[in-house]
């Protein structure tokens, strides 16, 4: 509990981000475009956060990066892969 | 691989004037002549390949319906394509502003419904193509026939006030009654042909992929916690959510597009 406490500051716009995401995903459901945007937004934060999260507890290595982003295009390789089927 | 649906012209309406009485708006009643513009507007964007309210050679909505013979005051478009059942194209039209106003648009009398199957770019697809009309006879005012000579000048006055304002002359067009439509469409998608939705085959093993990466995780999570391992990378938590969002996306997505 006290290690999620003390992470909660960062994981706070995290989960921001991704309620955020989410919401204008389902909001804008009529609108491919603008969900392509949300998408790709929310993927590239979520990057961001990684590389800022491990800088601020001194362990960000070129392996932590290319891990957030192997995650990070995985999601938007299936969600981008849903918009343009159909 | 194709995919195609079955999806009734009477459903579509049926559920457009369903919308529109929750409204408060009169029901639309079905146009033949708009049902064969809408006909018309589904083969050519199958037949030049295309996915837009203006073909690529520059064909506005409007012709369809003058060429069709419906001379109209007020004239709207809505498309959808690839959608499995009627209910989840028109409340993907009523989520979206601009076609909701086309559904609920009180200026709109007739409505005609043409539901289209083909190749488009490739893929099996099922078109819909509403088309909602006011005839621009139905807006002059009513006189009586005595009288009616003397108001010429007043009718030639009157001017449409909405975008599509064109009238040209009605041209002669083979005529395709909305029956003839259900029996072009209710005999494209029986028999052996084997239908598979691209979509769900996506969402399907998108699902699985999210899943298993999910799955792999937490193990990950778990048993390097119980067992003290140290782990040098990123958040596990942190990928959870993100692909957390990932599942709720892929579960929530439904096939179709309108335009």
């Amino acid at each position: 509990m006290t290690r999620f406490t003390k992470h909660l500051p960062h994981y706070t716009p995290l989960f921001a981000l991704i309620s955020a995401g989410l919401l204008g995903y389902l909001f804008f459901s009529y609108d491919k475009a603008f969900q392509f945007i949300i998408a790709l937004a929310v993927s590239v934060s979520y990057v961001f956060w990684g590389i800022v999260h491990h800088k601020v507890h001194d362990d960000l290595t070129i392996f932590v990066v290319f891990e957030y982003l192997v995650i990070a295009t995985l999601g938007m390789v299936i969600v981008f892969s849903l918009l343009f089927r159909a | 691989m194709g995919y195609a649906s079955n999806i009734s012209i009477n459903d579509v309406v049926n559920i457009t004037n369903q919308k529109r009485q929750e409204n408060g708006v009169e029901p639309l009643i079905l146009n033949e002549t708009l049902s064969s513009a809408a006909h018309s507007k589904g083969l050519d964007m199958l037949e030049h390949d295309y996915w837009a309210h203006v073909s690529p050679q520059g064909t506005e909505p409007w012709k369809f319906f003058t060429d069709a013979g419906y001379t109209y005051k007020y004239a709207g478009e809505n498309l959808a394509r690839d959608f499995s059942n009627p209910s989840s194209a028109v409340d993907a039209w009523m989520a979206s502003p601009s076609h909701r106003d086309n559904m609920l648009s009180g200026k709109y009398k007739e409505i005609g419904v043409a539901v289209v199957e083909g190749d488009l770019s490739g893929v099996e697809t099922t078109l819909i193509v509403q088309m909602f009309g006011t005839k621009y006879t139905d807006t002059l005012p009513s006189v009586p026939i005595a009288s009616a000579k003397t108001n010429e000048v007043n009718q030639e006055k009157l001017v449409p006030t909405n975008k599509p304002t064109l009238i040209p002359t009605p041209t002669a067009v083979p005529y395709l009654a909305v029956s003839d439509i259900s029996q072009t469409n209710s005999a494209g998608v029986s028999g052996s042909r084997i239908m598979i939705s691209p979509f769900n085959t996506t969402r399907n093993l998108s699902l699985v992929t999210v899943l298993l990466l999910l799955t792999v995780l937490f193990v990950d999570a778990y048993v390097t916690r119980k067992r003290n391992i140290p782990r040098f990378g990123g958040r596990v938590f942190a990928h959870l959510a993100f692909l957390g969002m990932i599942l709720a996306i892929v579960l929530i997505a439904k096939a179709g597009a309108i335009l």
